[in-house]
């Protein structure tokens, strides 16, 4: 728990500048669709919030992956913590911040609903509104999911590899962000359970590589 | 509270250089000891190890009779401080000093504020924007409140001017009073540090050379001084470190220790027995020479 509560209290104010910066530009949107109609909505586009929050949050947990394995853990060691504790916290950590920023999409999705009904936008539209389910949630918390794993993994890759080791490697490690990219789509069965199974094969690798990685010194 | 350390065989291999060639030694632990090794000689690695930064290849590390590697009971316990500093380049030192408080249970907070001050570390400043010496400073507010039963400090006060590190060394000796517990310091400032020593430990290329008290191992060796013809004619065929000459009065250090009748025989021709410096000793010890 005192790695966890390190961890919140750490990237609390990195995913409040995040959702900070994403809050300005929906805000931004909402009131140019507010003033000026739905123009900012293209063909084949119904929500001008899928535009601000479809790719972003998941590569920026992508680049908090990078870090919790880059910086954390050599500080975390550094001040007396095991490497099979901090890996436990920073997985709790990477499920938590998935689920977290699925909440803060489907709120993203009720709140442009609401400009959209308040302005008539909603009628107006020619594809259908993706609405705020379950289902949307479970594919954004396992998008998420895939996508810090995969940066964990990386991170620990370039960490405890050689250069060229870990660029060779870096295909393999990608998987689960393609496949939480295009198979996260829970309605189908299959698309849960494999990008569940490949985020959990990129958390099982990442505390392989993890478990015996000496702590260098920076001038090393 | 005070660990002992117990290092048995101990190896560590990078690619073709033996770091760490079957090292053993053993601390009780509750003293100031000294580290000394010339460049490469293994301490870092050896510091790296007992602190669990890396495992090594082959041998044994005993902490309180538990290996230290990803034995959270030790480890949590083990507290080293590298120049080069294990800390978020872009974390303001504010933020660095909360992360430890957070991570470590024998931190003190208030000493930590209270060394902060004496060093004038900024606590709105980022690591990376401190200087060398400010780095420095950082690196031994963590050390000393972290307050960890077995604290080490590899070379991390090289950077610090002649005035703050005299003011470590207060601290250290203060705080160490007060807390005891086992501090490992590896220097090159050997002479600066030497007073503070209870025990030195002196290894190269990974291998122990000596293990001693302080007073002891300063006792390996002797000066003499006086009139250049009378040193001379004395110290044929004893081993001498080292010499220094002014006008008709030479000064000799001579590795060994003098028998009853040769301490007779220097003070009946008028010679000056003094202490010899622990570097005299350390060169000595770590020279080719030395160490056939």
């Amino acid at each position: 728990m005192t790695v966890l509560k390190h961890l919140a209290r750490g990237y609390r104010v990195v995913y409040a500048w995040f959702w900070g910066l994403v809050a300005l530009v929906f805000t931004g949107l909402m009131v140019s669709l507010t003033i000026f109609g739905p123009w900012v909505v293209g063909t084949g586009e119904s929500s001008a919030w899928g535009l601000v929050a479809g790719q972003a949050p998941a590569w920026f947990l992508f680049t908090m992956g990078i870090m919790l394995a880059t910086t954390g853990l050599p500080v975390a060691v550094a001040n007396g913590v095991t490497r099979r504790e901090y890996t436990v916290a920073a997985g709790i950590f990477t499920v938590v911040s998935s689920v977290l920023f699925g909440l803060l999409i489907l709120v993203g999705h009720a709140l442009e609903i609401l400009v959209y009904r308040a302005n008539g936008i909603m009628a107006a539209l020619t594809e259908p509104y993706p609405a705020p389910t379950l289902a949307t949630f479970g594919r954004g918390v396992l998008q998420h999911l895939a996508f810090m794993v995969t940066g964990y993994l990386i991170g620990l890759c370039f960490y405890r590899l050689r250069v060229w080791w870990a660029i060779a490697v870096t295909p393999v490690a990608m998987i689960p962000v393609f496949a939480g990219n295009d198979q996260a789509d829970v309605t189908r069965f299959g698309g849960v359970w494999l990008v569940l199974a490949v985020a959990c094969a990129a958390g099982v690798a990442a505390y392989l590589l993890a478990r015996s990685v000496p702590i260098r010194s920076k001038k090393a | 509270m005070t660990l002992g350390i117990e290092v048995s065989e101990l190896r560590l291999r990078f690619g073709e250089v033996n770091a760490l060639d079957g090292l053993s030694f053993r601390l009780d632990g509750g003293k100031i000891y000294g580290l000394l090794g010339r460049n490469g000689s293994g301490k870092t690695t050896l510091l790296s190890v007992l602190a669990a930064f890396r495992r090594q290849t082959g041998g044994q590390v005993r902490i309180a009779g538990a290996e230290p590697f990803e034995n959270a009971a030790v480890m949590r316990q083990i507290c080293l401080i590298r120049e080069s500093g294990d800390v978020y380049e872009s974390d303001y030192v504010r933020t660095v000093l909360r992360t430890a408080g957070e991570l470590r249970s024998t931190w003190d907070s208030e000493y930590a504020q209270r060394l902060a001050e004496r060093f004038n570390l900024p606590p709105r400043k980022t690591v990376q924007s401190l200087s060398r010496g400010q780095k420095s400073a950082l690196g031994i507010v963590l050390g000393l409140a972290s307050r960890a039963p077995v604290t080490m400090f590899d070379e991390s006060y090289l950077g610090m001017d002649a005035p703050s590190r005299y003011a470590f060394y207060d601290e250290l000796l203060a705080d160490y009073t007060a807390h005891p517990r086992t501090f490992i310091l590896s220097t090159h400032l050997i002479e600066e540090v030497a007073s503070l020593f209870e025990e030195v430990v002196i290894i190269d290329r990974g291998r122990l050379v000596a293990h001693e008290e302080a007073d002891v191992l300063r006792a390996r060796g002797v000066s003499v001084t006086g009139p250049v013809d009378v040193v001379d004619t004395f110290a044929a065929g004893l081993t001498v470190l080292g010499e220094q000459r002014l006008g008709g009065t030479k000064a000799v250090t001579v590795y060994g220790t003098l028998e009853p009748e040769q301490v007779r025989a220097a003070k009946m021709a008028g010679l000056e027995l003094g202490p010899v410096s622990l570097q005299d000793l350390f060169v000595h010890l770590t020279s080719e020479a030395g160490n056939r």
